[in-house]
């Protein structure tokens, strides 16, 4: 008892202690930080308790073909954006004198307009998915802490908010780079945990391939499913690994760039550190169906697996590792969602103030969302992340890989990228409705890939339209020269 | 059993993934250690 109370108050002094890091700096500026710190902030921004608890339950689901979501995501997710998208950010960032994503867009492709659209939508969908986030973190402290999941949530939320407001940016990349450290703890102890229990990797996976295929992994746990299953985890790796490009929080990871030759020393650490989380996690939690009896809900796959295997200091360190990963996405999220609010939207500098206000503003939000068991909460957490992705991504890229600026184009794929991922997932998405209105065939097509398909049309078209706005549209030489 | 005949076991694309995490893991090492030499 006295150990585990150890544990957390060590956590939480280092965690108010690295807050504090980021006391006197302009909210919004990361000032200079160190390549470990920003590698592992990425990390632990990209990797919430979804992809470890939720995508760890469906590799007990689906099998070792979950590999293909962590392979993604490591290879699209971190490679591909640090080789491609992150020194051009930073370029665009700095040229443009944006303090936050929504500024980049907007000041990018010279629209106002477009800035308060983004700010609006990015305050709404970012605040409500981090109430999800927070949720996940207040129901997996129930399992050890006596106290009701609706106070736990309150706390989570204030904490998340207090982060944010004491440490600005620079206080939210040092209190995540501690949590990816603690996420990587408790992960590393359970794969040890797991492989020890099946008898190393190999053996693990010969006594997989031994179980007979079921309805999900219809080509046995080795193999990729035919069909609908198989779709389904290919859609996975392109939303988590390719959506993630232009998710706010993960592109303002790229503000506190300073040099190409940082991000040299970024890729590899980062590269290790997910590879180790969700490849390790997936194919864990994968063979961990030769050892646990039949679990209906992905969900309680993990947890189950932490309780039958590790010893309650394991668990204790495995909990935080999981409130870890919650709190290191939803500071991410608060700081996106408060900057908006508190800068984007009144369209002037934050002053300490509002930026009080919007965090209110957003524990309110979120703690309240986090307590209506409802369609309409669960729905905004699952579609946020697509939403998002297909509303920026192609005015992102256009703006920061081709050096492309247009506000037609740019206000026409924002708006057709948007309104086409919302409608496919109220029309055609199973998870608002078993029979959806467009049947079960446009079922089967991820919102995400119509949403970006339909941005695209309207890039091309505000583009072909915007004979003004093309005449000075390349406003610097393709931002992929280096510095 | 042995590393190859399980690996024989494995589809194609499952493979590939391991391969990719198998892959990005050392390589990533690799690269951690020689920055780490030069300081």
């Amino acid at each position: 008892m006295l150990g585990d109370a150890l544990i957390w108050f060590g956590y939480i002094a280092v965690f108010i202690w690295l807050a504090r890091k980021g006391q006197g700096h302009d909210a919004m500026a990361s000032g200079r930080v160190g390549f470990v710190i920003l590698a592992l902030a990425y990390v632990a921004t990209y990797i919430s308790a979804v992809a470890l608890v939720g995508f760890g339950g469906l590799s007990y689901m689906y099998g070792l073909q979950m590999l293909l979501v962590a392979a993604g995501n490591v290879w699209l997710g971190i490679w591909f954006v640090y080789r491609y998208l992150a020194w051009p950010t930073k370029i665009c960032q700095r040229n443009l004198q944006a303090r936050t994503p929504t500024q980049l867009i907007a000041k990018g492709h010279k629209s106002p307009m477009l800035g308060k659209a983004l700010a609006l939508i990015f305050a709404i969908f970012l605040s409500v998915y981090a109430s999800a986030v927070i949720k996940g973190a207040a129901l997996m402290l129930a399992q050890i802490l006596p106290i009701p999941v609706w106070i736990l949530v309150w706390i989570a939320a204030a904490v998340v908010g207090v982060v944010v407001f004491i440490g600005g940016l620079r206080g939210v990349l040092y209190t995540e780079a501690m949590q990816g450290i603690v996420v990587l703890v408790g992960i590393v102890l359970l794969i040890s945990a797991v492989l020890y229990r099946v008898g190393g990797p190999i053996e693990g996976i010969a006594q997989l391939a031994k179980i007979a295929p079921t309805a999900r992994a219809n080509e046995g746990f080795l193999a990729l499913s035919i069909g609908e299953q198989g779709w389904f985890v290919l859609s996975l790796v392109m939303v988590t690994s390719v959506a993630v490009w232009s998710q706010p929080q993960m592109m303002q990871r790229h503000f506190a760039l300073h040099s190409p030759r940082q991000i040299k020393r970024i890729v590899p650490l980062a590269m290790l550190v997910l590879t180790v989380l969700v490849g390790g996690t997936y194919f864990v939690a994968a063979l961990s169906r030769i050892i646990l009896p039949e679990i209906a809900s992905a969900d309680e796959v993990i947890p189950h697996l932490v309780k039958m295997l590790l010893p309650n200091a394991g668990l204790q360190v495995f909990v935080l590792a999981i409130v870890s990963a919650s709190l290191s996405t939803s500071t991410a999220l608060f700081h996106i969602a408060v900057s908006a609010i508190a800068e984007d939207l009144p369209g002037k500098p934050a002053s300490r103030f509002s930026w009080f206000l919007g965090i209110v503003f957003c524990v309110l939000v979120s703690g309240g969302s986090a307590q209506i068991k409802g369609q309409l909460i669960a729905l905004l957490c699952t579609t946020s992340w697509s939403i998002v992705g297909s509303t920026v991504l192609i005015s992102y890229l256009a703006l920061v890989r081709f050096g492309k600026r247009s506000s037609l184009a740019a206000c026409m794929s924002c708006g057709f990228g948007f309104t086409s991922c919302l409608l496919w997932y109220l029309l055609a998405n199973k998870a608002v409705s078993p029979t959806p209105v467009l049947g079960m065939q446009a079922a089967l097509i991820p919102p995400f890939f119509v949403g970006l398909a339909c941005s695209l049309v309207g890039w091309f078209t505000g583009w072909a339209l915007d004979h003004e706005g093309r005449k000075a549209s390349t406003f610097w030489p393709a931002p992929n020269a280096g510095s | 059993m042995d590393l190859i005949s399980t690996l024989q076991l494995i589809d194609t694309p499952v493979l590939i993934a391991i391969a990719l995490l198998v892959g990005s893991f050392f390589l990533a090492l690799i690269n951690l250690v020689r920055q780490t030499q030069r300081g």
